[in-house]
């Protein structure tokens, strides 16, 4: 446990080193959030709901996406960077399984991203006063927690797997960008999946990106009952066991053939 | 100025032949970008499946902002982002102090050094969809107002680059501004949206301090016959101011440089 405290006061260390980047991202990553108030305020006016979403709801499922996002991380470009680089060797000398050093470094990351987010998270929670709405009882706040955790485990290591495919192309930026982009498409991160055509919206339930964003905001807004939230969970977990699958598979046949540069 | 374009030629060229010796990831991304391109005009389309309007602008219309503001983005990728990103790689490594040492100006090698070819097929891609959509809505846009759309859209570069050179130009303090890529895509997607949306107090910000109209609003509407002289007054003050402050602070960041290196 000891070497894992030590991993997360290393991680702190990183993360507070040049601190200009977190002033630019925490002010400017509110610019969507902004926009997309002012987009459905417009578009309410002349619409009482949209895809089963009143203005409130709107506003509050694009607020909750706003907080989700902080807590995902795309692990998959540090990875690449670091089979490409060899420092990869470095992670694998140290007394860590490299699964939980990933881990518990984004997750450490991520809680920072957060609690340095918050001044940001209260102001607009201020300013949204008027239209974000609470879950109906603390049961649906629980499992929306819950959600959330799942959501970002099964994000993590969705990335990690991204990251493993460095260890046979050497340069893949673009395509994880698209990958993130997707996920976030499919996941509702654009856009609520209820505004989505009927049929392609239920084949998203299970795919792994539905547990990503629009699942975690559809407890939150008391739209799932909780047998769908309990089936929601299992899905959720299968996938999550599945994806730790493919990362073995993948992980045992990289390194393998991995050949480390520079170091 | 001769020199400058010899030198921006022989760049662009250096760069092009780098770019395809990875043809295949040249392919791979260009499929990449143009199915991301599918998947935005799509947005478009599901929004539209509930609503007939935004802020007054109609499906077709909002489609061709879309497109616009991708153009936009894409043009400015090509020529500006890679540029601006590895500034603050060079910065914190010193070699800046290299491009220092040329007899070329600091800030011309800052900002064109590279091309980037990423998104170079779905640029031209995008530039037929354009054609396509305005056909599609009936429009079509006389010599004038192509000449219109062209100086707000070309002025609306010169101000967004501006503003992100003064924003990567704080390298030089704060030594790692190392999202850069994402505020500028943050920024930059703002401009999908018509400008009208933003209302009261808010939307004079949105105009003259961050001026997301000029991404795609602005130039749009001369295509779409919607002439509004104003917008050529804030395209014009807006080049000038942006262009001075940026030198101007440019300068001052010179003139406080220390070396990381030599």
């Amino acid at each position: 446990m000891k070497k894992y405290l030590a991993l997360i006061k290393t991680v702190f260390q990183d993360e507070f080193e040049y601190p200009a980047g977190i002033i630019y991202w925490v002010v400017l990553d509110l610019i969507p959030l902004v926009i997309m108030f002012y987009l459905w305020l417009v578009v309410y006016k002349t619409n009482a709901k949209i895809g089963d979403l009143s203005l409130n709801s709107m506003i509050t499922y694009y607020f909750l996406m706003f907080i989700i996002f902080r807590l995902h991380a795309h692990s998959a470009f540090w990875l690449a960077d670091l089979i490409k680089k060899g420092d990869i060797v470095g992670i694998l000398l140290k007394p860590f399984n490299f699964l939980s050093y990933v881990i518990y470094r984004t997750f450490t990351r991520k809680w920072i991203s957060l609690i340095i987010s918050l001044p940001v998270i209260i102001l607009a929670l201020i300013l949204l006063k008027d239209f974000i709405i609470f879950p109906e009882s603390v049961l649906y706040l629980m499992a929306f927690l819950i959600s959330l955790l799942l959501s970002m485990a099964t994000f993590i290591l969705i990335g990690i797997i991204l990251g493993l495919v460095s260890f046979w192309t050497l340069e893949i930026g673009g395509l994880y960008y698209f990958c993130y982009n997707i996920m976030g498409f499919l996941g509702g991160l654009y856009l609520p999946l209820s505004l989505f055509p009927e049929k392609l919206a239920k084949a998203l339930n299970f795919l792994p990106f539905y547990y990503l964003y629009y699942f975690p905001a559809n407890i939150y807004l008391n739209q799932v009952s909780f047998s769908k939230i309990a089936i929601g969970f299992g899905i959720s977990l299968l996938w999550l066991v599945l994806l730790l699958f493919f990362y073995k598979i993948i992980w045992h046949f990289g390194i393998k053939q991995y050949e480390s540069f520079g170091n | 100025m001769k020199r400058y374009l010899k030198l921006y030629f022989h760049f662009f060229k250096n760069c092009l032949v780098r770019e395809l010796e990875f043809r295949f990831n040249v392919f791979a991304l260009s499929i990449v970008h143009i199915l991301w391109l599918g998947v935005m005009l799509g947005s478009v389309v599901l929004i539209f499946g509930q609503i007939d309007s935004i802020a007054g602008w109609e499906k077709q219309e909002v489609l061709i902002l879309s497109v616009v503001a991708l153009l936009f983005h894409d043009i400015m990728e090509m020529f500006f982002m890679g540029n601006l990103q590895r500034f603050s790689y060079f910065i914190r490594h010193g070699e800046f102090d290299f491009i220092l040492l040329k007899p070329v100006n600091p800030r011309f090698m800052a900002s064109f050094r590279y091309v980037e070819f990423q998104n170079i097929v779905r640029i031209i891609i995008m530039i037929f969809i354009l054609v396509s959509f305005l056909q599609k809505a009936g429009i079509e846009p006389t010599i004038y107002e192509w000449a219109g759309f062209s100086t707000l859209f070309v002025g609306g570069l010169i101000v967004f680059y501006n503003i992100f050179f003064a924003i990567i130009t704080t390298n030089f303090w704060l030594i790692n501004v190392f999202n850069f890529s994402d505020i500028f895509d943050r920024l930059l997607s703002a401009g999908r949206y018509p400008v009208n949306i933003f209302q009261g107090r808010l939307k004079p910000f949105f105009v003259y301090i961050i001026p997301l109209g000029l991404i795609g609003t602005f130039s749009v509407e001369i295509l779409l016959g919607k002439v509004n002289p104003i917008s050529f007054w804030v395209v014009v003050i807006m080049v000038a101011a942006t262009s001075l402050l940026s030198e101007l602070f440019w300068r001052f960041a010179l003139k406080h440089y220390s070396s990381a290196s030599s």
